[in-house]
């Protein structure tokens, strides 16, 4: 190796650092998620009315909790980066962890350009308040580059700022609702007796609805992509995980709450930014600088959590050759998979510079929604291979296989409503995958060194 | 040239600069160390 050697020092061998806790689990989860609480999950009330949008809300809260509770038996065992590419990879087989770890990349990279544009797009019309003109695209360029460059320099410090983002955007509701309410003094401004209806389109409006109501959970799952990464993946994915899914219950519920007693449905099922709208809307310059900045920090946590996420993924997937093993370095200083962050920079560009905002997260929530559909057989063949008791488990959810049939049912109802309103998406990102995967049937999956990419230490899987 | 105007330059160059200096770092990594010890990372090493 030359120089090399004598570079590397004594070190043979370099892996990603284990310095995460809890606290940056939660906010890896809650982070990339918040976003859909400050703007999105309102597209629901358009479809089903203000109701409608209660009724998504809980119902899609019920598919995110069946999935966080699989997702953290499944990571607690299987810790290492790629997530569920890594548990495909290991329960199913690798066409199905192929598709996984691209529905992976895929639905983070789409988020990340999503949550750049609203960067952009929120600096523009601050400016167009002060009469000027400003071009979103110089800022848009900006958020995906620093935050980058931040998740370059190390793990640790990206997501000690994503949680102290996440944490003020979290706290700006809170402080909407209880100044709202009039629970922090004051009479209430919130008018739900005017301004609840019944549901205008009926129960189908409802059924359409529940793809909106994915925005307010939509990465939640995004959690075990720092298995390799935490102290002790058995005790923090879980609490984090659980915590973040709470946290984003009461966050949508309090959402919900403030945004349908002060904006008619009909303007709430179009707003752009629904939470600073209702905090512009009670008149108080103090709660409308608060919610902005809300909003901008949502937008940009979610942005960090997605190039975290998205790296993990194109990272793990090289390291097992399902990509070009180029990709799967990591930095010696910073321990950061470096390479995979610095070739999705341009790939989010690009989706930022479409413009296609609307199309851009229906194919970041498709993807998403396969990879739900998976998790649901992939935990049932899970308990089947290996049992309670014959593997180590940091955590075992309760009353299986319950979980798992009412997400695969949920994932049915959200593709079934999804098609309502773009079947020709659906179809397209159908076709997409399928020609992907003939792709790496034929073409990539001879790269792939068969036996190293089983590394957990199981025992046989039953019946084998 | 207006503020906003500025803003948006200033935006582009901290962008060239942030990805400049990454696309320098990788660069340096790579001639520095070598690829067998850069690609060592093992799934489920501790």
């Amino acid at each position: 190796m030359g120089t090399t050697t004598a570079a590397a020092g004594k070190q043979e061998k370099i892996s990603l650092l284990k310095v995460l806790g809890p606290v940056h689990v939660w906010a890896l989860g809650v982070g990339i998620v918040l976003v859909g609480e400050y703007m999105g999950w309102n597209f629901s009330v358009a479809k089903g009315g203000a109701y409608g949008a209660l009724i998504a809300c809980w119902v899609i809260g019920l598919l995110y909790t069946c999935v966080a509770m699989i997702d953290s038996e499944v990571t607690s065992t299987v810790a290492a980066a790629g997530g569920q590419y890594t548990q495909a990879k290991h329960i199913i087989g690798p066409l199905m962890a192929f598709n996984v770890g691209l529905y992976l990349v895929m639905a983070y990279t789409m988020l990340e350009a999503a949550d750049a544009l609203v960067v952009g797009d929120l600096l523009k019309a601050v400016a167009a308040q002060y009469g000027a003109e400003l071009d979103p695209r110089p800022f848009v360029v900006l958020t995906i580059a620093f935050l980058a460059w931040l998740n370059y320099r190390g793990v640790f410090m990206t997501l000690t700022v994503n949680f102290v983002i996440t944490a003020f955007a979290v706290l700006a509701i809170l402080v909407l609702f209880f100044s709202t309410t009039g629970i922090a003094g004051g009479e209430s401004v919130l008018r739900h007796s005017e301004l609840l209806t019944d549901l205008p389109y009926g129960w189908i409006g409802v059924l359409a609805s529940l793809q909106f109501g994915m925005w307010y959970y939509l990465g939640i799952e995004g959690t075990c992509q720092a298995a390799e990464e935490v102290r002790s993946a058995g005790r923090s994915i879980p609490l984090g995980t659980m915590g973040g899914m709470m946290t984003l219950l009461i966050a949508a519920s309090l959402t919900w709450y403030i945004c349908t007693g002060l904006i008619p449905w009909e303007y709430l099922g179009q707003a752009t930014t629904p939470l600073y709208d209702a905090a512009r809307l009670t008149g108080s310059v103090e709660l409308e600088v608060i919610l902005f900045i809300g909003t901008m920090f949502a937008a940009i946590a979610s942005a960090n959590g997605c190039i975290n996420d998205s790296s993990r993924a194109w990272f793990s997937m090289s390291r097992d050759r399902y990509m070009p093993h180029w990709f799967g370095a990591v930095h010696p200083r910073y321990r950061t998979p470096y390479r995979a962050i610095l070739f999705l920079i341009p790939i989010a560009v690009s989706f930022a510079f479409t413009g296609l905002l609307d199309q851009v997260i229906t194919f970041s929530i498709l993807s998403g929604l396969l990879g739900y559909t998976f998790m649901s057989f992939n935990i049932v063949r899970f308990r089947r291979l290996w049992p309670l008791g014959s593997i180590e488990r940091g955590y075992v959810h309760p009353f299986h296989p319950v979980p798992a049939i009412v997400l695969g049912l949920l994932c049915g109802a959200t593709y079934f409503a999804t098609y309502l309103g773009y079947g020709t998406s659906l179809l397209s990102i159908m076709a997409f995958y399928i020609l992907v995967s003939i792709w790496f049937v034929v073409r990539r999956y001879p790269y792939v060194k068969r036996g190293e990419q089983f590394t957990m230490p199981w025992p046989r899987p039953k019946g084998y | 040239m207006d503020f906003w105007t500025a803003m948006e330059y200033a935006a582009w160059g901290i962008s060239i600069v942030l990805v400049g200096w990454m696309l320098v770092d990788a660069r340096f990594v790579s001639t520095t160390y070598g690829e067998d010890f850069l690609l060592s990372s093992r799934e489920g090493d501790e």
